[in-house]
């Protein structure tokens, strides 16, 4: 694997990227977590791709808990990949590897170099992308009520009593009807698509697209998103399967995000037409190579 | 820099802790509808959850613990959820033994919804809550635990779809800690329904046996769920099983109600509450659909007195708390409030070893861009005589809600010996007036300023809904 695909594969799985320096093996700075062989405090020199609660940690030490069988030493200058692990007078992170703090190995990693945070969204948009089953750029041209729902929901005012269940969990489902200027992935070149969405704001629909009309951007659209045991209890009027939804707040994005988004999904369709080359690829190796010598 | 605030606990005052870590002084999230339980074999462990998501979108969402009694806290996330989850969990209540240290709970798990029975060895561990067992078309599990005999006995009240029209359960497990433990879902509603009964099903057990639960019986309905006008016409029901929730095959019918001979005394009937889609700016942006909460004497031989609080609408009033006592064992209960609030929601009640009893609720107070949310723990020893701490009052329009629930459905008080331990949501500016008891701050706070500040203790966060932890010494 090369250090670039290598990086790629780790930054998947990885929701915390910074470069640091390790300040002291052995270590904590987490009354909760005691020291072992495997926790490290390093200094933050510069925060990659994070969420925005933890966006500003460059200058701060943190607690690493290094993966088994990865091995630093202190002053090394590194890039390290980790997810979260505990949150308490200070960050305690997990770590699924590290690299060199190499000027090309941290370039690599910073679409907007000074955003860690659009960093992640562009990866969780580029995520989504080799999910969605249908990409389009268009326009909202209107937004209804599904004709199902229109119709229990009619039934109900009628008669002062509905037949469905009410739950705060609902998700109230409407429609958007989107024109499409271009398809950029999916099959045939549809005028225009319709796409289901929450328009619930409680709080397991609320981060969905809330589409209206005039909306411009790309949509990545999905089918089969609710999982299918999930249907009946979100649904006042049950959802097809076949019906496209857009349920995951990165399923609309920015024009500007279009290229990215392009290259995401030629190369989730690539891994698709070569089923060889992805049994032969070698799984990203989670695990973090020892950097030894080569890294003083 | 940040200034921090807080009272000491000696002669019965009380503890005020804004939960969220210092790591975490970024954050924004609204981190409402929490509840909390203290570990009875250690009581300087206490665990709190909320719609709080694991910070870094992990595959597992975050419970708030404390190992120093609730005086500082972290997050460890071992709650199961999805990966890339910035949810976390659903509706979500944890529960200790009281004894063994083991961690029970009921979530609605992201992304599915399924009701989800959870355990855990060890709260503060880096072992996930291992999932016991799975269903969907479920809503608002609420968990209660007590051991005896070596034995964890569980219930965990929910309003199971797939029961309709009857939907109001329990779910009990006889012995949890079992490697397997086999959870009976006993369907406590016995009367006819307008389909459902409402999401709040709130079990609580006396180690003698007497296990009680109480739930809103939908009668009817009028207006419309997706338009927001809908009343729900309701009674508010209680049931009792002597035998820990397992007498054969048709458990919690043993308090009968004598007008009609069902199973569930009928403590209120045919009342009336809102159940809301949203919130809104007259409600504090809080959704209502009612509240609920019992608590029995935990002492010796007195598992016959019984607190509820329910709530409903009468005129002039967005949601009313009502809180009525039973010493026969819910035969007959008080014949008016013993306590009542107007424009009150989320009651929650706990009863000490001593006997006294605690109200946790929360009110919307003043008229326009006035609104603001005062939390009250109000206490009584003899059901007339209340007393009262605010703990927490602030404006109700700071900050705008990101969803709903804006609070949550509930808040949580539990009692552990005599002390009172409870968790409620609240705007979280650093303000000494809105603390009249006093605060204490993890997360960066400046109180002359009255400002949020991020990690580098300069930076301005804006406001945000928060959980608070408080213990109040008995």
């Amino acid at each position: 694997m090369t250090p670039t695909s290598r990086s790629a594969a780790l930054a998947e799985h990885a929701r915390f990227v910074f470069q640091g320096t390790v300040k002291n093996v052995k270590a904590t700075t987490l009354k909760s977590v005691p020291a072992s062989d495997r926790t490290i405090v390093v200094r933050v020199d510069r925060v990659i791709q994070s969420p925005e609660a933890l966006s500003d940690y460059a200058g701060h030490d943190v607690t690493v808990r290094l993966a088994q069988g990865e091995r630093v030493q202190s002053g090394q200058a590194l890039i390290f990949y980790t997810n979260g692990w505990v949150f308490g007078e200070s960050l305690a992170v997990q770590s699924i590897g590290h690299e060199q703090a190499t000027p090309s190995n941290v370039a690599a990693m910073s679409a907007h170099p000074e955003d860690p945070v659009r960093n992640l969204h562009a990866a969780e948009a580029m995520a989504q992308a080799s999910r969605a089953d249908l990409i389009v750029t268009g326009r909202v041209s209107s937004v209804r009520i599904p004709v199902g729902e229109a119709r229990v929901r009619a039934r109900a005012m009628a008669t002062g009593r509905t037949t469905e269940r009410i739950s705060e969990h609902a998700p109230m489902w409407q429609e958007a009807v989107i024109d499409v200027d271009e398809t950029h992935k999916g099959r045939g070149r549809p005028k225009q698509v319709v796409v289901r969405f929450p328009s619930s704001t409680d709080v397991r629909w609320y981060q969905a697209p809330k589409f209206h009309a005039g909306q411009e951007g790309v949509f990545l659209l999905h089918k089969r998103q609710v999982p299918a045991a999930a249907v009946k209890t979100a649904s006042l009027a049950a959802l097809r399967p076949a019906e496209y939804t857009a349920l995951h707040p990165g399923d609309f994005q920015p024009l500007e995000q279009l290229p990215q988004i392009r290259l995401a999904a030629a190369s989730a369709a690539r891994r698709r037409a070569t089923p060889g080359v992805r049994k032969a690829a070698p799984r990203p190796r989670l695990k973090s190579r020892r950097t030894g010598k080569r890294g003083r | 820099m940040a200034r921090r605030r807080g009272s000491t606990l000696a002669g019965g005052q009380v503890l005020v802790v804004n939960m969220i870590p210092r790591s975490l002084s970024r954050e924004t999230n609204q981190d409402s509808e929490p509840s909390i339980t203290v570990n009875p074999a250690r009581p300087l462990e206490i665990v709190g959850s909320a719609f709080t998501g694991d910070p870094m979108g992990g595959a597992f969402a975050p419970i708030y613990i404390s190992s120093d009694g609730g005086n500082t806290w972290r997050l460890n996330s071992i709650v199961p959820s999805t990966a890339g989850s910035a949810l976390g969990t659903g509706d979500i209540s944890l529960a200790f033994g009281s004894t063994g240290h083991r961690l029970y709970g009921g979530i609605l798990r992201d992304p599915t919804f399924n009701f989800e029975t959870l355990r855990v060895a060890a709260a503060g561990g880096t072992t996930p809550m291992q999932t016991l067992g799975s269903r969907p078309d479920n809503d608002q599990p609420f968990t209660h635990a007590i051991s005896k005999s070596g034995r964890d006995r569980v219930y965990i009240g929910n309003n199971d779809f797939q029961a309709e029209p009857r939907t109001a359960t329990i779910d009990v497990s006889a012995n949890a800690r079992t490697a397997n433990p086999v959870f009976k879902s006993i369907r406590v509603e016995t009367r006819s329904t307008v389909g459902q009964d409402g999401p709040q099903i709130r079990p609580v057990a006396h180690r003698d046996g007497t296990v009680y639960a109480a739930y809103y019986g939908w009668r009817a309905e009028s207006g419309s769920f997706p338009g927001n006008t809908l009343i729900v016409t309701t009674d508010v029901v209680v049931v009792r099983d002597d035998t820990g929730g397992m007498s054969g095959a048709t458990p919690f019918r043993d308090l009968v109600d004598p007008s009609d001979g069902q199973p569930g005394r009928l403590v209120a009937r045919n009342i009336r509450i809102p159940f809301n889609r949203n919130g809104s700016p007259a409600t504090g942006q809080q959704r209502l659909g009612g509240t609920l909460s019992v608590a029995v004497d935990r002492r010796a031989n007195q598992s016959g007195t019984v607190y509820l609080a329910w709530g409903d609408q009468p005129p002039q009033s967005m949601l009313t708390i009502h809180v009525r006592r039973s010493t026969d064992k819910g035969v007959t209960w008080s014949p008016s409030d013993l306590f009542t609030a107007a424009n009150a929601t989320n009651a929650a009640l706990a009863i000490n070893n001593a006997g006294v009893v605690g109200l946790l609720y929360q009110q919307l107070t003043g008229a326009g861009a006035s609104r603001r949310w005062v939390t009250h723990f109000r206490r009584t020893s003899d059901g007339a005589n209340w007393d009262d701490l605010v703990l927490s009052t602030a404006p109700a329009n700071v900050p705008a809600k990101t969803f709903d629930p804006y609070l949550g459905d509930y808040d949580h008080l539990v009692a552990v010996g005599n002390d009172f331990y409870g968790i409620f949501s609240a705007n979280n500016t650093p303000d000494q007036a809105n603390f009249p008891n006093g605060v204490v701050y993890q997360r960066n706070a400046d109180f002359v300023t009255q400002r949020l500040l991020a990690l580098d203790g300069t930076t301005p966060v804006p406001p945000s809904i928060d959980p608070f932890f408080f213990k109040v010494k008995g």
